[in-house]
């Protein structure tokens, strides 16, 4: 991670229209950026596409960052209204088509697993990925953030732009929803949710209601 | 929350955090690398965000010039160039002449030149974040890359070190007069106020 004086010399450069320190900034984000898009990708092959477009986006609006908050925390806010732009534009729409789970995300993400082992974590992956796609955008947000991504109350609610309440609140009702979701798909005579994209099916009214 | 639903809440906490050991991404940054290049610069700032840049850029520069410059100043003022009046006792009721009567002398600049002057935030301790707010009276205007800015008023956040903070303001004066330009500084509740008295001359 770069010191406090060469994050800022990083960004100005960056601001001053400098690729490769934007990318230098960004460098250490990568994987999360990508598994935030997953998030909101229903597409696997998709999620990467998404994922360079919220980059490209907050680079292009990289002069408005102002220093008035954490880089990280301003990088991840722009990121995810992009990712919730997406969700509800018509690209969203179609990028939330069911599509077949790709070779790439099937692979057996481990060399240490059997064969065996790396097809059932490919599984495991696929169905919370999938479940986590139903939840409302702002649940979900919430819970990627902070579950699988390890952000603290504070960051998720200064990138969400909320109270820690509310991130709270989020998340409770977040993993309520996705245990049911998980458990339904568990149930005799359930179809499997994978590559489900995100409809509210399972979803009770009053989160329904809640979506914007 | 009961004890089996804690179990639960941890086993599901256990599976979402399994998912960061994502598989690495080939040829991601090549293609972030193309889009960017593809994309051009970031999209330009607002013109406040311009002023801003402008100082936070070129104040390491900006300082030793200006330490220079205010001792120019100082000579000029010492050398009865144009001494400020005082404030005269016999008018001082109004709330003017006792904010004017406050602040220690100021800059003197003709009005075909830029003025910049120096504001120096003097804090016990070092703040993390720091809001500004610099306010302009008719008659002056900000300057910036060469320009006069439409602004009357600039606010910002940066932090304050221990001792003294320089904050370089460009501004100009459009007709002779002596101006009031009113700094603030807030923090953790706490203000600090800065009056600076900018004098133009004809010329």
């Amino acid at each position: 991670m770069p010191s406090n004086d060469e994050l800022r010399a990083l960004i100005a450069e960056a601001q001053d229209g400098n690729v490769r320190a934007f990318e230098l900034l960004v460098a250490s984000h990568l994987p999360r950026v990508r598994r935030f898009a997953r998030a909101f990708s229903s597409s696997d092959a998709d999620v990467d596409d998404l994922a360079q477009e919220a980059l490209v986006k907050a680079y292009k609006s990289l002069r408005s960052y102002r220093f008035q908050s954490a880089f990280e925390t301003w990088l991840y806010a722009v990121v995810r209204n992009v990712f919730l732009d997406a969700t509800r534009s018509r690209a969203g729409r179609e990028r939330s088509q069911e599509e077949p789970l790709s070779v790439d995300h099937a692979q057996v993400p481990s060399s240490a697993d059997t064969p065996d082992e790396g097809l059932a974590r490919a599984e495991e992956r696929q169905r919370l990925w999938g479940a986590l796609r139903e939840l409302p955008t702002e649940f979900r947000t919430a819970v990627v953030l902070f579950d699988v991504e390890g952000h603290t109350y504070e960051e998720v609610a200064a990138i969400e732009g909320v109270p820690i309440g509310t991130v709270k609140s989020r998340l409770s009702r977040g993993r309520a929803l996705l245990r049911g979701i998980l458990s339904a798909e568990q149930s005799p005579g359930t179809p499997s949710a994978h590559g489900s994209g995100t409809s509210s099916r399972d979803v009770p009214s009053h989160v329904r209601r809640s979506e914007k | 929350m009961s004890e089996p639903r804690e179990a639960e809440e941890r086993a599901l906490t256990e599976r979402l955090r399994a998912l960061r050991e994502d598989a690495p991404a080939e040829g991601f940054s090549a293609a972030l690398h193309r889009r960017l290049v593809e994309a051009g610069p970031p999209e330009p700032a607002s013109g406040a965000d311009r002023l801003r840049q402008f100082f936070r850029r070129r104040a390491p520069v900006l300082w030793p010039a200006l330490g220079a410059a205010v001792g120019v100043a100082a000579f000029l003022v010492a050398s009865a160039v144009r001494p400020l009046p005082p404030p005269s006792p016999s008018k001082g009721g109004g709330a003017e002449a006792v904010a004017q009567a406050a602040v220690p002398p100021g800059t003197v600049v003709p009005a075909s030149k830029v003025a910049v002057i120096k504001l120096d935030f003097t804090t016990d301790v070092g703040v993390a974040e720091a809001d500004f707010q610099v306010s302009l009276p008719d008659g002056l205007a900000f300057w910036a890359d060469g320009q006069e800015l439409p602004q009357r008023a600039f606010t910002w956040t940066q932090p304050l070190r221990e001792g003294s903070n320089v904050i370089p303001i460009a501004v100009r004066g459009h007709k002779p007069g002596r101006y009031l330009l009113t700094a603030t500084a807030h923090a953790h509740g706490q203000t600090i106020e800065h009056d600076v008295v900018l004098e133009v001359t004809d010329g």
